[in-house]
């Protein structure tokens, strides 16, 4: 196996990027579902959903990154990742692949209009670059 | 702290006996392994003493004091001056006042009385172990944790 | 598998913890109480002997060490070497204390402790001054002071090392009885200490020479040795540390180290200068046992209304229920009551589904059996639901049986008298509810006691018993449990309430004089209100009634006020049996789905739109012939208002009896019993929602929070005007 000794990512899509998850931060990525919205919490956090009994809150990354919320499709998936002992939905245009990095570079000040420090490093892969999430900087405040 | 500290806060020491009375020896190892401490090994007089100390290293040395060619006080100060942590108590019959101060400015740690009664003579083992032991007035004093 | 081993001895070792703790203060109470019977004294040995056990299996050296000390200390009373007093009893309270924060410690996991070095110095000086007379003066500081003006050289020696900031402890050494070789013994302690620093004196005299060992060493008188030694040294160390020095030597039966005082110029000792950093050094100045005793305190004893006689005779009993109970991780419990909480939820999926097909083939046999094996489901769910709930219930003693001691302290620094009765301790409630209700009950048991309790001379005067009388109260009245804070004290002056509102502009004066004197009284729920003149320590300025309000609204409990003036005051809090399941009114707003807990409803009503008015700019309802303000839950969550097109518009009065509000909704859509979900901590604290729930059909709902709605609309009043 190529990717033996090198950790594995997950290829998502928000707007036209595409980004990197570590897979072992991930506890299942499932579709999307219907959201039941918290009124007056926090901008980036959408609402929360029924994960089999449990309630996990959903974040858009779109916000974050300075991009227009648009309308749901069939490819919307909610990733959901373990952060600080709870369970945390990310919500992103699809789901590519998994991927293994051939080279990570550290990221620079800015990837396109978002600020660098929402990024690990910068992934190179056999058809581009992809930027890999740093989990606890997206989520954070 | 010498010794393999236990998790029930007993501390199980290894103990070398120098006496040269055998009966003495034989007597101050049944104390000790019943107590559970561990007899490491026997000397019969000084140089011996001093040669298994090197050897053995061991956690507590009970010294007797009047033995021949070379006596307690003298191998206390030689393996003194080898290990300045060595922990010595020594071993003194009634009457030997005078040897036991000197034993201590050997650098003795501590002294018990002989015919040794069991229980002070732990309690004194425990203690050079860092234990702070009171004297019971009943029970299950004798080793903190036990 | 280590690892988890590891926590569950930790968890085990904490409840162990608990428990002997609990045991502990029960029995200082007790002791403090009663007086000394061997057998309080025996159980308060066996838990100290129980936690220096455990606690040296975790490797919990400082637990481990002060048990020990008071072990020992306990061992001495029990063996009447040592007598009891309130010095005593306070020390072991203290020690209680010191204890409960090293758990807290140990469960924070940091491995920081705190400090034992002082309470451990006090406990052995207690023991010291024991051997065979109980109570024993002391006198040590006075003792040494002869000593050493009789000797103007020593005097001159002290002054000069405490000059120079060397500490000059005053040692006192005592032999076991059947020491050999005292005299070898005193050398060798002499010996020991000159390690330590310049030894000053000795008594007896001479211990302090002596390289020259050999000369000296031949006449030595045993018979004359005294079993007591006196040392005097100066250095730079703590008393802490000379008094582990000396335990680690043998045949030393007890040490005491007293921090010899500062001598001014003119020979007056400044004894609180004088105190090291080791802490309060209990020898330092002359202690006596008996100053606290007698003139303050309280005293507590089981209520007639209760059902076990506590004391004695209720321990085989406790006893034998004790073998047949055990221990269940809480978590396990709370994974228990989500899933029935799931079962719950699908149940009622189940007799959906079991509805509509009975409705689509009204004479299939097939369905019918559905149906009523969906009946006999929710039957037993329903009871499952309930033993599970019944598990998490806890008697409110788990509280309760911190009010003694609580109760005992406050007294004494204020000195007043107090009776404590504590009522219904058997009374179940959530577990949940027991950890949250315990602040807001502390704050009206410290109210009562500084501002409703009056001191002795004072009761005395109005012909009252001079002992002030504090009730705590619990029980169960249908699906709710009642607690009762009650005293017999100076009642509250409706009178000052009204002026004092007034004044601090929380009411207008046409408002108030439409107040009942029980209305009234509700004034000191809100928020800044306050009444106490006199700042103290122990309840501030008496602010607080409006947060304890809040606490208790927050557990969806009501708290109401009756006070007669001269008489006493009582405060009664209603609180729901749980908050994990809670019977929940479904509404609807525009496409969403919300639960109000039927616990804050107090009717639901059907207005004409044109019957809310608008009174400067705030929209009121007349309800009851009583103005009641709106409030349109859409504003609230930010949904839009439907068009009012509705003839009659579904409201839902909530509240408490001093605070009302009409919930404007879309519609009604029913009861449900609802399991309570947090919303967890990444979405945190949202104003006026305390949680979720899943519904039948999967989807999640928003349950409100109506305390947090009323602040919104105060907040937005506010801004307003």
């Amino acid at each position: 196996m190529a990717s033996l000794g090198r950790e594995q990512y997950v290829e998502v899509v928000i707007g036209k990027e595409r980004y990197a998850l570590k897979i072992y931060d991930i506890h299942e990525i499932i579709k999307m579902q219907p959201v039941t919205e918290i009124p007056n919490s926090k901008p980036h956090v959408k609402g929360v959903i029924n994960l089999r009994g449990k309630i996990v809150p959903i974040v858009s990354l779109r916000h974050r990154f300075g991009l227009p919320e648009e309308p749901y499709t069939k490819s919307t998936r909610i990733v959901v990742v373990n952060h600080a002992d709870e369970m945390v939905g990310i919500v992103v245009d699809r789901v590519n692949r998994v991927v293994t990095f051939s080279d990570i570079q550290p990221p620079p000040e800015r990837v396109g209009s978002v600020h660098g420090s929402y990024f690990s490093g910068i992934g190179t892969t056999d058809d581009g670059l992809v930027s890999i999430l740093k989990l606890d900087q997206i989520l954070s405040e | 702290m010498a010794g393999n500290a236990s998790r029930a806060g007993f501390v199980k020491l290894r103990v070398m006996i120098v006496d040269d009375a055998a009966f003495m020896r034989m007597v101050l190892r049944r104390i000790l392994e019943s107590a559970g401490h561990e007899v490491v090994g026997e000397a019969a007089d000084g140089n011996e003493a001093v040669e298994k100390y090197v050897e053995l290293k061991p956690d507590l040395v009970t010294m007797d004091i009047t033995m021949p060619n070379k006596d307690g006080i003298e191998a206390t100060r030689v393996i003194r001056a080898i290990d300045p942590n060595a922990k010595i108590l020594m071993t003194s019959a009634m009457g030997q006042e005078a040897m036991v101060k000197q034993a201590v400015l050997s650098g003795a740690y501590d002294f018990v009385v002989k015919p040794v009664d069991e229980e002070r003579f732990l309690r004194a083992v425990a203690k050079v172990c860092g234990e702070r032991i009171m004297p019971s007035q009943g029970s299950g004093h004798v080793v903190a944790g036990q | 598998m280590d690892s988890s081993f590891a926590s569950e001895m930790a968890g085990l070792f904490l409840e162990e913890v608990e428990d002997q703790l609990h045991i502990m203060e029960q029995e200082i109470l007790r002791l403090e109480r009663d007086g000394a019977s061997d057998e309080t004294v025996q159980n308060l040995f066996r838990a100290a002997h129980t936690l220096k056990g455990s606690s040296a299996v975790m490797g919990f050296d400082e637990m481990k060490r002060l048990t020990h000390e008071m072990e020992h200390v306990l061992d001495q009373v029990r063996n009447r070497r040592l007598g009891v007093s309130t010095k005593l009893v306070d020390l072991l309270f203290q020690c209680l204390d010191h204890l409960r924060t090293l758990k807290e410690q140990f469960m924070a996991g940091s491995g920081i402790f705190v400090e034992i070095g002082a309470i451990v110095h006090e406990l052995r000086n207690y023991a010291f001054g024991s051997e065979d007379q109980p109570e024993r003066p002391k006198e040590a500081a006075i003792g040494e002071a002869v000593l050493c003006m009789e000797d103007p050289e020593t005097w001159a020696k002290v002054r000069n090392a405490q000059d120079q900031g060397f500490s000059v402890y005053d040692i006192q050494v005592r032999l076991v009885p059947d020491c050999p070789m005292k005299s070898v013994r005193a050398w060798m302690i002499g010996h020991r200490l000159r390690s330590l620093g310049e030894m000053l004196l000795t008594h007896p005299p001479g211990l302090e020479e002596l390289e020259d060992a050999e000369e000296n060493g031949t006449v030595f008188d045993e018979e004359s040795w005294p079993s007591e030694l006196r040392y005097l040294l100066a250095c730079q160390t703590t008393a802490l540390h000379v008094e582990e020095t000396l335990l680690t030597i043998s045949d030393v039966a007890g040490v005491r180290v007293t921090p010899f005082p500062v001598w001014q110029r003119e020979g007056a000792p400044v004894s609180a200068a004088a105190a090291p950093a080791v802490g309060a050094p209990a020898g330092a100045a002359p202690a006596d046992g008996s100053a606290a005793g007698g003139a303050s305190g309280a005293s507590a004893h089981e209520g007639t209304g209760a059902a076990n006689g506590g004391g004695a005779g209720a321990v085989p009993a406790a006893e034998k229920r004790k073998a047949r109970t055990i221990r269940v991780d809480v978590e396990r419990l709370e994974h228990l009551m989500n899933l029935v909480g799931e079962l719950v939820i699908d149940q009622t999926r189940i007799h959906q589904v079991g509805s509509v097909l009975h409705h689509l083939y009204a004479a299939d046999e097939t369905v019918d059996e559905l149906v009523q094996v969906s009946d006999h489901l929710a039957r037993v769910i329903g009871e499952l639901q309930e033993s599970v709930m019944k598990v998490r219930m806890l008697p409110i003693d788990q509280l309760f049986s911190r009010f003694p001691r609580m109760v005992r302290d406050l007294a004494q620094s204020l000195n007043k008298e107090i009776d404590l009765v504590i009522e219904g301790r058997e009374t179940e409630l959530d577990r949940t509810v027991i950890e949250e209700i315990g602040d807001p009950l502390i704050h009206l048991i410290r109210n009562a006691i500084d501002h409703g309790i009056e001191p002795a001379e004072e009761r005395k005067r109005k012909g009252k018993p001079a002992k002030g009388r504090l009730r705590i109260a619990a029980a169960h009245e249908e699906n709710q449990v009642v607690i009762t804070v009650e005293d017999d004290g100076a009642g509250i002056d409706v009178d000052k309430i009204k002026h004092s509102a007034l004044r601090k502009g929380l009411i207008s004066e046409e408002e108030l004089k439409k107040l009942s004197d029980p209305e009234a009284l509700r004034l000191i729920f809100l928020p800044g209100f306050s009444t106490a003149s006199s700042v103290t320590d122990i309840s501030g300025r008496g602010v607080g009634m409006d947060i304890v309000r809040a606490h208790i609204e927050k557990l969806s409990g009501v708290i109401d006020i009756d006070s007669r003036p001269g008489e006493g005051t009582r405060f009664t809090i209603k609180l729901p049996l749980t908050l994990a399941i809670i019977t929940g009114l479904l509404i609807r707003l525009s496409d969403r789905m919300f639960v109000v807990p039927m616990s804050s409803v107090m009717e639901i009503v059907r207005v004409p739109p044109e019957a809310i008015q608008t009174i400067k700019g705030d929209a009121v309802v007349v309800i009851r012939e009583q103005v009641v303000p709106v409030v349109w839950l859409h504003d609230v969550f930010r949904i839009p208002r439907m068009r009012e097109t509705k003839r009659q518009l579904p409201i839902i009065v909530v509240g408490t009896a001093d605070k009302r509000m009409a919930l404007v909704v879309d519609e009604l859509v029913g009861n449900q019993e609802i399991v309570v979900k947090s919303l967890g901590s990444y979405v945190g604290k949202i104003n006026g929602i305390s949680g979720a729930t899943i519904l039948g059909d999967g989807q999640v709902a928003l349950i409100l929070e109506v305390g947090g709605i009323g602040r919104w609309r105060e907040m937005r009043a506010g801004r307003a005007s």
